[in-house]
């Protein structure tokens, strides 16, 4: 054996195999390496044998000493990695911000939406055992309305349905409130007695109502805590008193307590039902139906024999039975916003993706660099575990910080969240961060944050091995993983891009719509509810509509006013079948018209043109009948199709197969323009609109007691809201105006769920889009900066610079195309999801992906535009005299 | 040994070498170094016992330095003294110092 090999069986057999033995192994037989050079083989070959033997003789000193040499420091605990992990970290400090702030934003919207949908839809609902509370509500063209029930329905579910009980019913109540100088008007609900039992929340002050009690039109109430604290000073003796609501004494039965928003958050009180001669007709469906699925009974098996019950009530009573709709209470509340809350789910989910690719760029390009470093750490005894060690560690403190930044950045986004959403959004207070979603949040960003960064350092860490890793070309296969990165990016970015585009030019549509109203900005609504105590006939309305006019009329900015039935852009709550003289009512065939009654300069004020013919007359001295009625375009193209309507006679005075009594007829004098009803979403209804003293001295009755002014003025209106409540109180104290506002904020206040949708799914393809230019940017930067001296040989080979630069485009432009053509792709595969939010634009809009195709291919380009500059202007001579 | 931190004399000439190395810390160097500067000849044997011992008592670190392939590809390890390790020289000096301190006439006196 030569003297080298000698050395070397020494050394091996002396030294552990740990970092310090390799180390200094390596360090020996570098140093013989460079002896042989230098003083010959011989020379050297000697050298490493004394080495060897002082190795081991020293070494067995020391281990003699009790200080042995294979004892390379403390073991990698956590503590030490996450130490070494934070060194790391803070010597690539663009990587760690990059990632941290990718994830952040990233989880911010996660958390934000995870928030909301957690406390709207996935919370319990506060009332006990929700699951088995139901709603029933009437169905109209097939889809569940709210509520529209009628009473004798009821009472027979009551008596026939064995799966349902506690059957309890409600309708709306308002009363007006005028005490101690205060006017206001609170909304109620009026109940029938077991409804509090039924959905099972008990009085905080005052008890249920008993058997016997709380029958209709007792003079009882319940107050909402919020009220009882407003209003009365959170009096503890509270229950028993009475109070004035509606020149009427109730009995206050009890107080509910805090957080009870049974129907809704507006309800403030709640009383008795009411008897009325609408109560006893079937058919005439104004009730709401709670109630408790008896136990054992499934929702299904309660659903089928609600239409089994049905379809025999029909059989022996009539058409008159309506057929409804058998929901839990959960669904009910839920239902409008569940899917477009469900969508943003997604949406954030997608936008998730994104940064996982992203993240996942930036730690290859990260790996690519430190592979050279863990090779020599290897080659210096350090073992693979203490490399994933450290990787695990590593990648756990940019989630952990990830996940924090998104923590605080979704404190903003949910409040930003809730503030956007529609002002029906339910269960609104249950929208809060609690512990829970602050472990899904670092739940999410852990695992995003492992998944992203670890796996291709795993795989690399795996790879070292000892030895020259000298990396100068990377490799082809980490450059295409590189680039499949930024294209799924590209393309997760495009389908939401794709999604928020279909919603804003929905949205844009929407705001485009004609209401059919003049100016709406400058139109101030009001509404003005007279009591039947204090205004009982016509009389005294009609004086009071006047001289509320008058002063309106009076007040500088004002050009004209009017009042109507029924507020402007809203839907109709009088309807009725329409027969032409000559014809007689027949179910189904007949038109139904909605009916609206005008005071004053109503039409002018709307601005309204008459279209043909003129407005209805009134007899100045009341004592003549005039029967004269006006149009909307809708409903005189349903009485005389095609045809001339003017002078056509009318009556809704209908009896099936009778002729209607001559004296009922009125006359077609005028045809307006349509208005939209409530929705911009859906076309004008047909209505007819009659003056108020006529139509009301003719049927003894005006569609409830309220009437809406509205008041043209000039510029913006809503400066006006305080003059003209100080005319109402100054008029009727006990007659307070409510509901100020312009026709305007009307309109838009039924786009909101639609800017909610848009405005948030906008904002995270937005967020998406910025996450992927960077994704594409920094693969591009990567290419450019690690293929230098790639570049450099091509120029000196005479590649001119704007053909380096163009490749570098070319190649960004490929990327971006395969993802834009795959987002492209999972878009028309996607697009029914938004279907149901769209208005007037297919989910497939062809324009829409035009431009978004057009986005994505620019803002690739435009991110690669940088890379490419630095790749034209390489000077080749400088990269090769690096080499 | 001596001193709050246990140094030895040679392990406080390593110390100070490797500092005055800076960026040339080797083994190599470091044990060239000794032989030229302090006329000392130095096996590897004993200077890696040395730096072992250094190294644990954590007034010594290293850093791997990239391999050369002109080298066979073999790693080395740079050296560095570590804060405790600077504190560890500090105090030995000052005690020194003190020591030293109104002896210099006595010392030289005898020297002339």
């Amino acid at each position: 054996m030569s003297r080298r090999g000698w050395a070397r069986g020494i050394l091996r057999r002396t030294l552990a195999d740990d970092a310090r033995g390799r180390a200094i192994r390596s360090e020996l037989e570098r140093e013989h390496a460079e002896r042989t050079e230098r003083d010959g083989a011989g020379a050297a070959d000697g050298w490493l044998l004394r080495q060897a033997v002082s190795v081991a003789s020293w070494s067995l000193r020391d281990r003699l000493a009790g200080r042995p040499w294979g004892a390379p420091g403390a073991p990698l605990g956590p503590v030490r990695a996450t130490r070494d992990a934070l060194r790391s970290l803070r010597r690539a400090p663009g990587y760690s911000l990059a990632v941290i702030l990718t994830l952040g934003a990233a989880m911010a919207a996660t958390v934000s939406v995870f928030t909301v949908v957690r406390g709207v839809l996935l919370r319990p609902l506060p009332y006990p055992e929700p699951t088995t509370l139901v709603r029933i509500d009437g169905l109209y063209d097939g889809v569940p309305g709210e509520g529209g029930i009628d009473y004798p329905a009821v009472l027979d579910w009551r008596e026939g349905l064995d799966g349902l009980q506690g059957i309890a019913v409600w309708s709306g109540a308002e009363g007006i409130y005028a005490a101690d100088g205060v006017s206001e008007v609170w909304t109620g609900t009026s109940m029938s007695p077991e409804l509090l039992e039924t959905v099972g929340i008990r009085p905080a002050l005052g008890s249920w109502y008993g058997p016997g009690e709380g029958g209709l039109n007792a003079m009882t109430l319940h107050l909402s805590h919020d009220l009882w604290e407003r209003r009365f000073g959170a009096d503890p003796d509270i229950v028993g008193k009475t109070i004035r609501l509606s020149d009427a004494s109730w009995v206050v039965q009890g107080v509910m307590p805090r957080g009870f928003v049974w129907p809704d958050a507006e309800t403030q009180y709640w009383i008795p039902l009411r008897d009325s001669r609408f109560l006893s007709s079937r058919g005439s469906g104004f009730l709401h139906v709670a109630a408790r699925l008896t136990p054992g009974t499934s929702l299904e098996a309660a659903r089928a024999e609600l239409a089994r019950f049905t379809e025999q009530l029909r059989a022996e009573v009539g058409e008159d039975v309506r057929t409804v709709a058998l929901r839990s209470v959960a669904e009910v509340e839920r239902a409008p916003v569940a899917r477009a809350l469900w969508t943003l789910l997604g949406a954030v989910g997608l936008v998730l993706l994104v940064a996982c690719a992203n993240v996942s760029g930036l730690s290859l390009a990260r790996t690519e660099t430190r592979k050279e470093e863990w090779s020599i750490r290897v080659s210096l005894g350090a073992h693979r575990r203490h490399l994933v060690a450290g990787l695990v560690a590593e990648s756990a403190l940019l989630a952990l910080a990830g996940g924090l930044v998104g923590l605080v950045g979704a404190l903003a986004g949910v409040r930003g969240l809730v503030a956007l959403a529609p002002a029906d959004l339910p269960r609104r207070e249950a929208v809060a961060m609690d512990p829970a979603v602050v472990v899904f949040a670092f739940a999410v960003s852990l695992l995003v944050g492992l998944l992203a960064g670890l796996l291709p350092g795993l795989r690399a860490a795996r790879a070292a091995a000892p030895g020259v890793r000298r990396s100068r070309g990377r490799g082809a296969r980490s450059h295409r993983t590189h680039a499949a990165l930024a294209a799924a990016q590209i393309a997760l970015s495009v389908v939401l891009l794709m999604g928020a585009g279909t919603l804003l030019r929905s949205f844009a549509r929407l705001n485009a719509v004609d209401t059919g109203f003049r100016d709406p900005g400058g139109l101030l609504v009001a509404e003005i509810g007279l009591t039947d105590d204090r205004y009982p006939d016509l009389a005294a309305i009609l004086d009071y509509h006047e001289r509320f006019l008058q002063r309106v009329v009076d007040l500088p900015g004002v050009e004209s006013a009017g009042l109507s039935s029924h507020l402007p852009f809203s839907g109709s709550r009088l309807e009725a079948a329409m027969v032409r003289e000559g014809q007689v009512f027949e179910r189904g065939a007949t038109p139904i018209i909605g009916m609206e009654v005008w005071n004053g300069r109503y039409r002018e004020t709307l601005g309204l043109p008459l279209l043909r013919g003129r407005d209805p007359r009134r007899d100045p001295s009341g004592q003549e009948a005039v029967r004269e009625v006006v149009l909307n375009e809708s409903a005189a193209e349903r009485l005389a199709p095609g045809g001339d309507v003017l002078g056509l006679r009318l009556s809704f005075d209908v009896e099936p197969g009778e002729p209607s009594s001559p004296e009922s007829f009125y006359e077609v004098v005028g045809v307006v323009p349509d208005v939209l009803s409530g929705s911009l979403e859906q076309a004008a209804t047909p209505r007819a609109y009659y003056d108020i003293q006529e139509f009301r001295r003719t049927y003894g009755f005006v569609s409830g007691r309220y009437f809406y002014a509205v008041i043209r003025t000039r510029g913006d209106g809503s400066g006006l809201a305080p003059a003209i409540r100080d005319i109402a109180r100054e008029l009727d104290p006990g007659t307070p105006v409510r509901s100020l506002a312009t026709l305007e904020s009307l309109v838009r206040r039924t786009t909101v769920p639609a800017r909610f949708r848009t405005l948030s799914l906008g904002l995270f393809a937005a967020l998406a889009v910025a996450v992927a230019l960077l994704g594409v940017y920094g693969v591009m930067a990567y290419s450019v900066a690690t293929g230098l001296r790639r570049i450099g040989i091509q120029k000196a080979l005479g590649a001119p610079a704007a053909e380096v630069g163009r490749r570098v485009l070319l190649r960004a432009a490929a990327i971006a195309g395969a993802g834009a053509a795959s987002g492209a792709a999972a878009s028309v595969v996607l697009a029914p999801v938004l279907e149901s939010m769209l208005y007037d634009v297919p989910a497939r809009d062809p324009w829409t992906l035009a431009a978004v195709l057009a986005l994505a291919g620019g803002g690739a380009l435009a991110a690669a535009a940088r890379p490419a500059r630095r790749a034209a202007r390489v000077d080749p001579m400088r990269i090769l005299r690096e080499e | 040994m001596g001193g709050r931190s246990g140094l030895g004399e040679f392990e406080q000439l390593v110390l100070l070498v490797v500092i005055r190395l800076d960026d040339e810390a080797f083994a190599p160097e470091i044990a060239d170094a000794l032989e030229r500067e302090v006329d000392r000849g130095v096996t590897r044997g004993a200077l890696y016992s040395t730096l072992n011992r250094l190294e644990s008592k954590g007034l010594l670190a290293w850093d791997p330095e990239r391999p050369d392939p002109e080298r066979g590809g073999h790693a080395r390890r740079r050296f560095a003294v570590t804060a405790e390790g600077l504190a560890a020289l500090r105090d030995r000096r000052s005690t020194l110092l003190t020591l030293w301190d109104g002896i210099e006439d006595v010392i030289d006196g005898e020297a002339r």
